[in-house]
């Protein structure tokens, strides 16, 4: 007899329309929302100083800027959402979750700048909701519930970094439970890894995720990532929002929580389990230390895991830039040595002609190399009619900053302040749009 | 260009320097990766090669 593994239920509310109402609910894809009884969940935090709910729609001639993460609303059955920030720690992805589909809850607040700098200070996050740019982040297709929040001064920099995400998680759960408490779904997913064809490959995901403290760090069941070991974790935890982004100070190159818990990697493995492979779990690491003996422990650490699995393959994505590459990338290489096949999924340099040198580090076991586009091309994002979440925006905290009109134009001399456009896990279009 | 002689200094965010070890064997590690630094200038390479540096602390 086998210990039953985590079985995730996902009872879908597919949502095509939202707007302000006196209570909240969902009917044939049109959400109601109460705007005032949202702001005060999310002010029920003494840390949260100001709160101002907005809606933004696909297509809008709109900008949203300030943005700190994007959750999508969730509200587990019996209790236990979000565990480790808004619910006690428990391990996530068994039993009951409804979810509000086609809905991003996203907080916007102006971060501060202080002494922390370097890799650490968070930079402007901005989302293009029309035009060509809007197909590279993820809120162009959402209904957008925005918070726009100021927190209260004299937090540190790792208060001021979990208010924004209690915020965010605060709203998202009450938006899912209340509109959703008493019905019906949509759709109902089991996500749940069954018995497989013994001749099937068995595939592992090996994801690799940053974490260097406030302002860029990723939180799994609320805490920091920082010091994390490579482990195995199952698919339906990060489904189920045990993974939380907190990368604001690499805009363009993190993987915003919304994405996490549709991570298309898992939902594919999950799709072709049983049929054309065995989706044999998930390995998580963090990469972008800062020595080489650490890059070559987790390297050594994760492929082990990769092994004990059993993989026959398995695909690999990674998180932020710059020497970050290379714990993920070693890790392959390790595998490939031990017979894994590996598949290395990453965005692209390449120069603002893409003509240059397209990644900073490479093994010769990374044979099968699935790009998700450039980072390097300047961009102007156009005038707009509306912003949302600050009047201004911060740019090149490196040279000091200069604050410029959110409503644009704003020239990039390359796109890192695009949130969530790199397409870590190929969740977006392309990360390469000609403009 | 093309930099033929690298040697590993100790951390990305403080490559010639240790912020962990005391200030007085601090200067000890910059001048051991300064001097191998210095070093290998001198010696030949067919391509580009990494170099360690022999010091306790400076790694």
């Amino acid at each position: 007899m086998g210990v039953r593994g985590p079985r995730l239920e996902q009872r879908t509310f597919h949502v095509r329309d939202v707007a302000f109402g006196s209570t909240f609910g969902v009917e044939r894809g049109r959400l109601e929302l109460d705007r005032d009884a949202l702001a005060a969940a999310v002010l029920a935090d003494d840390r949260v100083a100001r709160c101002e709910v907005q809606l933004v729609v696909p297509g809008e001639d709109a900008r949203i800027v300030h943005i700190c993460d994007t959750v999508e609303p969730r509200w587990r059955v019996g209790g236990g959402t979000f565990p480790g920030w808004i619910s006690p720690i428990r391990t996530a992805g068994d039993g009951v979750t409804h979810r509000l589909a086609g809905v991003g809850v996203t907080v916007c607040c102006e971060l501060p700048w202080r002494a922390t700098g370097g890799i650490q200070t968070p930079r402007e996050n901005i989302a293009e909701m029309r035009g060509a740019l809007a197909q590279l982040n993820p809120l162009a297709s959402l209904q957008n519930i925005v918070l726009e929040i100021a927190l209260r001064d004299g937090l540190s920099d790792e208060e001021c970094d979990r208010a924004v995400h209690v915020a965010e998680l605060r709203a998202a759960e009450h938006l899912a439970r209340e509109a959703t408490r008493e019905r019906a779904p949509d759709e109902v997913q089991i996500f749940e890894l069954g018995p497989a064809e013994p001749s099937l490959p068995r595939v592992v995901y090996v994801c690799q995720i940053t974490s260097q403290g406030p302002y860029a760090g990723t939180f799994y069941y609320g805490g920091y990532l920082d010091r994390l070991m490579p482990t195995i974790v199952h698919p339906n935890e990060v489904l189920d929002g045990a993974l939380v982004d907190g990368n604001v100070a690499g805009p363009w190159i993190r993987t915003p929580t919304i994405v996490h818990q549709n991570n298309p990697i898992i939902s594919g493995l999950y799709r072709d389990h049983g049929r054309d492979l065995a989706f044999a779990g998930m390995v998580l690491l963090r990469g972008h230390y800062y020595g080489m003996d650490d890059k070559y422990r987790v390297a050594q650490e994760a492929s082990k895991l990769v092994r004990w699995l059993s993989a026959d393959g398995a695909i690999f994505t990674w998180e932020n830039a710059g020497n970050g590459i290379m714990e993920c990338l070693y890790t392959l290489q390790e595998c490939e040595r031990a017979g894994v096949r590996s598949v290395f999924l990453t965005w692209e340099h390449g120069g603002a002609n893409g003509d240059d040198t397209p990644l900073q580090f490479y093994v010769p076991e990374a044979d099968a190399i699935v790009s998700t586009g450039s980072i390097d091309e300047p961009v102007t994002l156009p005038p707009v009619a509306r912003v949302v979440g600050g009047e201004t925006v911060r740019l090149n905290p490196q040279l000091g900053g200069e604050r410029v009109p959110a409503k644009g134009p704003i020239d990039l001399s390359w796109r890192l302040e695009l949130y969530g456009g790199a397409g870590h896990v190929g969740e977006t279009r392309y990360g390469r749009i000609d403009v | 260009m093309r930099a033929n002689r690298i040697v590993a200094g100790v951390r990305i965010p403080h490559p010639v320097s240790n912020p962990t070890v005391a200030p007085e064997k601090e200067l000890g590690v910059r001048t051991a990766v300064a001097r191998r630094a210095l070093e290998v200038l001198t010696l030949p390479v067919d391509g580009p090669t990494v170099f360690t540096v022999d010091h306790p602390g400076a790694r």
